[in-house]
């Protein structure tokens, strides 16, 4: 399996998605005279993570998968950003190294053997496809998803065109409703 | 209807209570101050009309409303009538305050402001009020023929100022995005230095507009500041802050029955 292939663009298109997605938060929150911090703040459940949490994780996740597979320095954000401009910027730095990451860097990561260890002692051991697949994605997607419920759940009308809006670039000419 | 006929009683440019701070915005070299507002409150677009009253008493002002451009004429009826029963009722049944979608922008306080500005136009404490809601084809189109509008609202004279008032998030110097793509927001296409983008905050309460469904909701907000025009520390994409000092009260339609609609298709 071609692993750049898979990840890096869906890395990297999604990673855009949620700077989209939090453009139109910012946007709600000014129409609607809210407080960035009543965004930035909001949580799903009192054990689960802010909105600014959940989008350094997102670029956590992302830097997790380059340094996994090729060994490259992490890139995660240190701390969480204090405003839409600064969880923009987490984004697009993630997106600019993902990006940035040459395919002969993937060469033979599929079958590399990858040791995972958790804080609490767990070490999973499997292949970097088996990462990939198993670990990666559903971590990435994870907090995108939690990021992108937060903003939906305070009011931002946020809907499937801004989840995957890199599908308009797929879309047929003249098959778009009104379009 | 109590704060229409109120209004119409202390109405005149002789009675606008000052805002600490606003001087700053009626400077010379400023062309264009653009204030934004949550919708359908009572204390946002009275906040505006004392900001345009204080402008008139040192500038030529010209006023530019978020309203649809196709009603300039029945705006320019009401504004050179004399505001009596009939002319009231003419007014009124322009589409922007009878259609469906009661986002604020129809609401009684906007009504007062309408009122206000009868006055004001009469006595010549201001030049004209403008429409500026033009649409367009995209969100980027829609925004910027505001931005046109804005721009055209001003007259030859090189004292005049536009007072434009919108919702905030066209008053901010930023973007958007839609169906992913990112668009300007109207006011980023202003002249900088000549344009000065405010957004008003009330205090906490409710408003009158459209979230999921359009009707009374709460509304958060800065209880604990004074009424003023604050500099020192605006939002992003904003050159001031404007606090009404009061808690905000929801401002409900002029001209349909005050019930809480679904928005279309939502």
């Amino acid at each position: 399996m071609d692993l750049h292939a898979l990840a890096i663009p869906t890395y990297v298109q999604m990673l855009k998605g949620l700077g989209n997605q939090l453009t139109k938060g910012e946007a709600y929150a000014v129409e609607h005279g809210l407080a960035t911090e009543e965004l930035l703040d909001a949580r799903l459940a009192p054990d689960m993570f802010p909105l600014s949490t959940q989008v350094r994780l997102v670029c956590t996740q992302a830097s997790d998968l380059l340094r996994h597979l090729t060994g490259a320095d992490s890139f995660a954000p240190a701390e969480d950003a204090t405003d839409f401009d600064g969880l923009r910027a987490q984004l697009t730095d993630a997106a600019q190294r993902i990006q940035a990451t040459p395919a002969s860097v993937f060469d033979g990561v599929a079958e590399k053997t990858i040791e995972l260890k958790l804080p609490n002692g767990i070490v999973f051991d499997m292949t970097g496809e088996q990462f990939v697949r198993d670990w990666a994605l559903p971590q990435f997607y994870f907090h995108l998803m939690a990021a992108y419920a937060i903003l939906r759940h305070k009011g931002v009308a946020l809907g499937k065109p801004d989840w995957v809006s890199h599908m308009f670039a797929y879309i047929r000419p003249g098959t778009m409703p009104g379009g | 209807m109590i704060g229409f006929f109120a209004a119409m009683a202390v109405a005149t440019a002789s009675s606008c209570p000052p805002v600490d701070g606003a001087a700053a915005l009626f400077t010379e070299k400023t062309k264009y101050v653009w204030v934004g507002e949550v919708h359908g409150t009572a204390e946002e677009p009275a906040l505006f009309g004392d900001l345009v009253c204080q402008a008139a008493a040192t500038r030529p002002v010209v006023v530019a409303l978020e309203r649809d451009v196709a009603e300039q004429p029945l705006w320019n009826a009401y504004l050179t009538s004399d505001g009596g029963a009939a002319a009231r009722a003419a007014f009124l049944q322009a589409r922007s305050w009878t259609w469906e979608v009661q986002d604020g922008r129809s609401s009684l306080a906007i009504l007062d402001l309408a009122e206000r500005l009868r006055l004001a136009k009469r006595e010549g404490a201001i030049k004209d009020v403008k429409l500026i809601l033009a649409g367009g084809a995209s969100a980027a189109a829609y925004e910027q023929s505001m931005a046109q509008a804005v721009l055209a609202a001003r007259d030859a004279d090189p004292r005049t100022l536009v007072m434009a008032f919108s919702g905030n998030l066209h008053a901010k110097r930023g973007e958007n995005v839609r169906q992913g793509e990112t668009y300007a927001l109207a006011a980023k296409a202003m002249p900088v230095g000549e344009t000065l983008l405010v957004m008003i905050r009330g205090g906490s309460g409710t408003a009158w507009n459209c979230r999921r469904d359009c009707g009374e909701s709460p509304r958060g907000g800065w209880s604990d500041q004074a009424r003023r025009v604050d500099f020192a520390n605006p939002p992003q994409g904003f050159d001031a802050v404007a606090y009404t000092g009061r808690s905000s009260t929801a401002s409900p339609p002029a001209a349909r029955p005050a019930t809480r609609t679904a928005l279309p298709g939502g």
